[in-house]
């Protein structure tokens, strides 16, 4: 803004000063209510969503006729597998191995953090794919 | 898959005849390593179409007010540029090709004295994924970094010259037959592509090493009868292909082989110009060069393809198909692995497909624009346009291997033997496949196959108007090869939004 010597202005820059003073000050008083809803924004985001599945595995492969798992994105997500033999199962990706022993459930807990399409897979005879997860993004 | 959950007996059916004979190692249909990438949802594959399409007008609105022919002067020779000078020195450039030559020699050790697990040894890592993927994604950025890089050409180079081998003159080398053109290379690529998407051997480093040693074998052989340039120009695969795909990049290298070895003295030019540009060309691309472009095109697509719920239902006919078991069966019990003899035929049938939807569009756009050219030249000029959609479609394919599988390669360094090294103190590291997420892999890949079709759609256009008499016909001649494109747009498209079926 261009201002040139002159009276009028000596007000009108008086006027400008105290605008731009008041401004600060908003500015200053809003940062802390700004963050202060960030914050409770993410505390709201940090409410955790469960998700829990039941999964059976027989011969093979899975006895429901299931073949992807969807969760979203920051879920924590529970598997709770059965199996009729040894297995070691393996989640793709996030690289989570589980040992489950005959009729013994195990537990895969873990937290949803990466969104993709991960498979899960036995390792008994190579490395069947016995479902798949899809994490969805947010 | 709606049809195999109706009727219970069709899964049973087609484990019998398929599964049990495919081999137990990968249930993928992939090369090697997975892909965790989600499917494009269907607002953006939509968003995506639209955007493609809408733009194709624009472009051709634009072409009716301007020709737009000087693209390719616009250049800039970087090494002029004083602090740069470097990039050309003799000292770099064979510093960097002695580097290639060794990671050339660490390969082929691991293939063949190394641990056979292909998870725990360097080479199938190094080779499909750091470079047979990532030389594609350096190519297409950074030019024919291939050209100084490749240890076939350094090798026969340094052999030749150090015992005395003149490059010409004697009864060797003999002439390059012209009418032989790239169908060596053509030949090579339709090989290498096989054992890529569907044979599970390349995984193994014993079977790369083996490669290895017959691929060098043949290319040094090659080399030495008709001459190393010529050998490089229509033969070498990698040569041939990594140029191509070098068509699009900003970057345009070259070196002066008289300053490649101790004298010194300034060693080439490295100039900078447009994107997609060095895929004009003013003479027509001879019919060995059509064919390799459109396989490369249709091996880009035929890995998305195998993955998608049309490749697992036509998989689906074919098992139940009473008129092909016998024949099915009695291939069965010759030994054949029915599954991987399917795919080889597909293999055949969609580059036959590809070309035939070219050939149409190349006669289509003769008869749109008045014949004033055969149809082997049309489809000549025109090829080299296709290219930026490939490479789009490419990219956002294989990114998000190339960063995660990719990263397996720092343990690997460590111990590329598999034998329990740990040479950087990297063998523990786990790899992160947070680096780049799914919905930026969506954003990315919709972006650059837009892109990429944009930059086709005006490459054509600028090639219709060089090469037709007068500026109604150049613009009546894009419009098949304007349908073609957004046709094959769309298809990678579709292809991405699929959901994927392994």
């Amino acid at each position: 803004m261009n201002s040139t010597a002159n009276p009028q202005n000596g007000i009108e820059s008086g006027r400008e000063s105290r605008r731009r003073c008041l401004l600060a000050l908003a500015t200053l008083v809003m940062c802390p209510m700004i963050s202060a809803i960030a914050k409770a924004d993410e505390a709201s985001n940090k409410i955790l969503v469960h998700r829990k599945f039941k999964l059976d595995v027989r011969d093979g492969e899975i006895v429901a006729d299931i073949k992807t798992i969807r969760v979203n994105e920051g879920e924590a997500v529970e598997i709770i597998w059965t199996s009729d033999r040894r297995t070691e199962l393996h989640l793709h990706g996030y690289n989570i191995l589980l040992q489950v022993k005959p009729n013994r459930p195990a537990t895969m807990g873990f937290l949803a953090q990466t969104a993709g399409r991960f498979p899960i897979g036995a390792h008994m005879f190579g490395h069947n794919t016995l479902i798949i997860l899809e994490v969805f993004p947010k | 898959m709606r049809i195999l959950q109706r009727h219970r007996q069709l899964p049973i059916a087609i484990l019998g005849v398929l599964v049990v004979l495919a081999t137990p190692a990968t249930a993928w249909a992939h090369a090697f390593g997975i892909r965790y990438d989600l499917p494009l949802p269907l607002w953006l594959y939509l968003g995506g179409a639209g955007a493609a399409v809408a733009l194709s007008f624009a472009i051709m609105a634009v072409f009716l007010r301007d020709r737009g022919n000087d693209v390719e002067d616009v250049s800039f020779n970087l090494l002029s540029v004083p602090f740069l000078g470097w990039l050309a020195s003799p000292v770099l450039l064979n510093l960097i090709r002695l580097l290639s030559v060794s990671v050339f020699f660490l390969l082929l050790t691991a293939g063949l004295l190394g641990h056979p697990d292909p998870f725990r040894n360097i080479a199938p890592t190094f080779i499909w994924v750091i470079w047979w993927v990532g030389m594609a994604f350096v190519s297409v950025l950074a030019g024919n970094l291939w050209d100084l890089l490749n240890p076939w050409k350094i090798i026969y180079t340094w052999v030749a010259w150090a015992m005395g081998v003149s490059q010409s003159g004697g009864t060797l080398p003999r002439t390059y037959p012209t009418w032989l053109g790239r169908w060596p290379a053509v030949w090579f690529f339709l090989i290498f592509a096989w054992m890529e998407l569907i044979s599970e051997a390349a995984e193994q480093p014993h079977m790369l090493a083996l490669l290895i040693i017959t691929y060098s074998v043949l290319t040094w052989t090659g080399m030495r009868i008709y001459g190393r340039d010529s050998w490089l120009e229509n033969c070498e695969v990698f040569s041939v292909l990594y140029g191509l795909l070098a068509r699009f990049a900003i970057f345009r290298g070259q070196t002066n082989e008289k300053s490649s070895g101790i004298s010194g003295g300034k060693s080439g030019e490295l100039r900078l110009r447009l994107p997609s540009v060095g895929l004009l060309t003013n003479q027509p691309v001879h019919i060995s060069g059509i064919f390799f472009v459109l396989l490369l095109l249709t091996s880009v697509t035929f890995d998305g393809i195998l993955e998608t719920p049309l490749w697992a239902a036509i998989l689906t006919w074919i098992s139940e198909s009473r008129s092909l078991r016998p024949a099915l069966l009695s291939l069965q019990d010759n030994g054949i692995e029915l599954l991987n003899l399917i795919k080889t035929v597909a293999l055949i049938i969609l580059p036959a497909i590809f070309i035939s939807a070219f050939m149409l569009t190349a006669q289509a756009i003769r008869w749109a624009e008045g014949r004033s050219l055969t149809i082997l030249p049309v489809a000549g000029y025109f090829v080299l346009s296709l290219v930026p959609i490939a490479i789009a479609y490419h990219l956002s394919h294989y990114l998000s291997y190339l960063l995660i599988a990719g990263q397996n390669i720092i343990p690997m360094l460590s111990d590329p033997f598999g034998v329990g090294w740990n040479l950087f103190d990297t063998k523990g590291y786990a790899v992160d496949i947070g680096i780049v997420n799914a919905k930026m892999i969506w954003y990315i890949a919709v972006s650059a196959i837009v892109i990429g079709h944009v930059l086709a759609v005006y490459l054509a256009h600028v090639m219709a108007f060089r090469v037709f008499p007068s500026r109604a016909r150049a613009l009546r001649s894009q419009i098949p090869m304007l349908i073609l494109m957004v046709a094959y747009t769309m298809v990678s498209l579709w292809i991405l939004s699929q959901p994927i079926i392994s």
